[in-house]
């Protein structure tokens, strides 16, 4: 099975995958990024007002494959009449 | 015949429910004989009905469950000491399998000779059930942990958890203990993806509250560690039996 990177940016904090996961293909490893996407969400979202995560999905020669992104944003709503 | 020494869980029940000379060859006798498995073997699965209770001497297994998909949940990792299938004595049929994450050597422990502990030999058996319940309280800290904490907090739990499950039956050296778990182990059982396992313990070791190589964790600050993790080892009853056991190297007490 194909081996890849799962590099993860929360804000400017970029934390590089120094092990790697094997995965059956492309639509594995787009799932996986995914599935770290949410699990980070979950953890640093509560109590933020703005926040940019991505997972960055590299291959076994680290090429970039694709990201997985999620923009967080608290919008303060107006209360009308 | 001569019936295998089971050190690892005398140790631990010179915590939890110290038996005399007299059990302890009670016990020792009812033992038939060891097995060595390999590693990643199921040496009991879902739907099963064993015979045996297997009593772990060395190396780590995991008790699990598998849903449709593939994925799979880890209800609970033992060492050695732990008797992984005790309750199977007393259940029709196994609703959950165990696996080997090394290789493993067993004890088997016969039906039979459950029977005759626990007909005979009524401090034997209050020892064993002490181990159960034990048991149940580590189950209910893993759903406090899957079910409420960060995954910072969860892999800081664990890890306390695990290492002094090794340190008090003698398989640390104070500071270290073997480390076998992949990551994917370690997100099966926090219920977490690899990708964040691997973002987390980054961040542990950034912090310095542990270093891992290859095949060994070694414990950067203890005090940290616990602190992150939220971990009080009260709820492994070994606490009060070897106060130092809750805070390894000398540490500051809380």
């Amino acid at each position: 099975m194909p081996h890849y990177y799962f590099d993860t940016r929360d804000n400017d904090w970029f934390t590089e995958d120094d092990q790697g996961q094997e995965l059956p293909g492309d639509d594995a490893a787009r799932d996986e990024a995914s599935r770290g996407l949410a699990d980070l969400a979950k953890d640093v979202l509560p109590g933020c007002i703005r926040r940019q995560l991505s997972v960055e999905v590299r291959d076994a020669a680290r090429r970039p494959l694709l990201a997985a992104r999620l923009t967080f944003e608290i919008a303060r709503l107006s209360v009308s009449g | 015949m001569h019936s295998p020494h089971l050190t690892p869980l005398i140790q631990k029940l010179r915590h939890l429910f110290p038996l005399t000379a007299e059990e302890i060859r009670i016990l020792e006798s009812t033992c038939s004989r060891t097995q060595r498995l390999e590693s990643q073997t199921d040496t009991v699965c879902e739907g099963d009905r064993p015979s045996n209770c297997n009593l772990l001497l060395e190396g780590i297994v995991c008790r699990y469950v598998l849903l449709e998909d593939g994925r799979r949940q880890i209800m609970s990792f033992h060492t050695p000491g732990d008797i992984f299938d005790a309750h199977s004595f007393l259940l029709d049929e196994m609703d959950h399998s165990i696996r080997t994450l090394t290789p493993c050597t067993v004890a088997l422990i016969p039906h039979t000779a459950m029977i005759e502990i626990t007909e005979n030999h009524p401090r034997i058996a209050r020892a064993i059930w002490k181990d159960t319940l034990v048991d149940a309280a580590i189950f209910r800290q893993w759903i406090a942990n899957i079910g409420r904490r960060s995954a910072y907090q969860r892999l800081a739990h664990l890890i306390c958890e695990i290492f002094i499950k090794h340190d008090i039956v003698g398989l640390s050296d104070g500071l270290s203990i073997a480390w076998p778990f992949t990551q994917m182990d370690l997100g099966d059982a926090a219920g977490l993806s690899v990708v964040h396992v691997n973002r987390t313990l980054q961040e542990l070791r950034a912090k310095g509250l542990i270093a891992t190589t290859r095949d060994r964790l070694t414990i950067g600050d203890w005090d940290a560690l616990v602190r992150a993790g939220e971990f009080n080892a009260r709820y492994l009853q070994l606490a009060e039996a070897r106060p130092g056991i809750a805070r390894p190297f000398g540490a500051k007490p809380h």
